[in-house]
């Protein structure tokens, strides 16, 4: 079977899909030239993200990657999140086809990116190294201008 | 400079026989050698009707595709070979087979924006126009719209009377335009006429005061009394109605609505392709195409 049941289940139900308006933190990666967008809204309370949303136009995996992210970081300390890895993501999906992998790691970026818009708008310091991402998408040009 | 290259592709292409399709988002001086122009099924019916045997498109990979698929006799050509659909590549065959085993009993309804292969697995067809209209049609009262799903609810909205199951596909260049974005327009314009796209956001929707498909905001634009407007679709719709309509004045929703696909066609690779230098030919096998084709028939048929 090429998709695994999890992401069938994520992708045809996605959970937290949606906006928060009083957001906290707001992640965007990839752009429309790369051909996905998505958005994830977090609310931290005492460091604990209290609730998540995102919103992400993009193929099958890349939904279900964010589905899956958003349920893995939602009640978690925010540190906790940060530690958040694509592989995680497609293990807890129960894999992902080869092909797809790539899709994975937005999820991982946009998650870290709503922490760091988190840690931005509260002044808070943070290593701005674990916010490095591969480069895979080439969003990074664009984003640049 | 321009007007030489227009030129020289205008003889090359009454020596070879060739049609030109470009669709509506693509650049004026590409239009301008053009047959026909429009939107992508209107493209693919003109194909059929057009006496030439060779057809080069200017657009997308999908819609070379769909031409290939109602006009197998004919040679054609995606002018530029990497201008994709990212939003007809969302979804593949596989996981719609597989979808439509967790939705037994429903409808496929598949936007024209999908590739060959996937319309294998649906059952009908639509474009933005015709997407109200025919799912109304349809016998079935349960519908599994793919795939986008602005497009999606918008229909579900229009047809109350029955169940959808949407999934969470959609183009990135409409969809990246929020209502923030809207409002601003609205009050930075506020003579305008605000015409949007079902394939943006719900929210940008309902602050519209027309909602349709390219062809049909072109229409209500060119057609309407008022002066100005707000152009909720691709940027180059703007521009052609500005040239269209010198009396009438165009803003753009947002800049973020450049299709970075449709533009990557250029009148230089419209050139090298009916030169036989570029270009790529759409080959679809005959199983393939027979599959796609019912697809789109039924859309044909409850049209």
């Amino acid at each position: 079977m090429l998709y695994s049941k999890e992401v069938m289940d994520h992708f045809t139900n996605p959970r937290n899909v949606g906006k928060l308006d009083n957001a906290d933190g707001v992640g965007e990666v990839g752009n429309a030239k790369c051909g996905d967008i998505m958005k994830i809204y977090i609310k931290v309370d005492n460091g604990i993200i209290s609730d998540v949303k995102f919103n992400t136009f993009g193929c099958a995996s890349a939904i279900a990657t964010s589905s899956m992210a958003t349920e893995m970081i939602k009640g978690k300390p925010i540190e906790e999140a940060l530690q958040l890895t694509n592989k995680a993501v497609v293990e807890a999906l129960n894999g992902l086809p080869p092909a797809k992998i790539h899709c994975s790691v937005l999820a991982e970026e946009a998650v870290k990116a709503a922490v760091a818009d988190y840690y931005n708008r509260n002044s808070i310091e943070y290593d701005k190294e674990i916010f490095g991402c591969n480069g895979c998408c080439g969003s990074c040009e664009a984003a640049g201008d | 400079m321009l007007r030489d290259i227009q030129d020289e592709i205008n003889r090359i292409k009454k020596e070879k026989d060739i049609c030109i399709l470009a669709h509506s988002y693509q650049a004026r001086e590409i239009l301008e050698v053009a047959d026909f122009t429009g939107d992508s099924f209107r493209l693919s019916v003109m194909a059929q009707k057009a006496p030439q045997k060779v057809v080069v498109m200017c657009g997308v990979r999908f819609m070379a595709e769909t031409v290939k698929v109602l006009s197998p006799e004919k040679t054609v050509y995606l002018a530029n070979p990497i201008a994709g659909c990212p939003m007809a590549e969302q979804m593949d065959k596989e996981m719609i087979s597989m979808v439509k085993e967790q939705y037994p009993g429903y409808t496929v309804v598949a936007y024209i924006n999908t590739t060959t292969d996937l319309k294998t697995v649906c059952d009908v067809c639509v474009t933005s126009s015709s997407a109200v209209k025919i799912v109304k049609k349809i016998e079935n009262d349960k519908i599994l719209f793919i795939p986008d799903s602005n497009l999606g609810r918008y229909v579900a909205e229009q047809v109350p009377e029955k169940t959808f199951k949407i999934l969470q596909g959609g183009c990135p260049v409409h969809a990246s335009v929020t209502a923030k974005e809207a409002v601003q327009a609205k009050e930075a314009h506020p003579g305008a006429l605000l015409l949007v796209h079902p394939e943006c956001v719900p929210e940008v929707v309902k602050l519209a005061d027309f909602v349709g498909s390219t062809s049909e905001i072109m229409k209500f634009a060119k057609s309407s009394d008022n002066k100005e407007f707000i152009i909720g679709t691709e940027v180059s719709i703007a521009e052609h109605l500005q040239y269209e309509c010198p009396d009438k004045k165009f803003y753009f929703l947002s800049q973020k609505l450049m299709c970075h696909n449709m533009k990557s066609t250029t009148l230089i690779d419209v050139y090298d392709c009916v030169s036989g230098r570029g270009g790529e030919e759409i080959a679809i096998d005959e199983e393939t195409r027979l599959k796609a084709k019912k697809c789109i028939d039924e859309m044909i048929r409850l049209g």
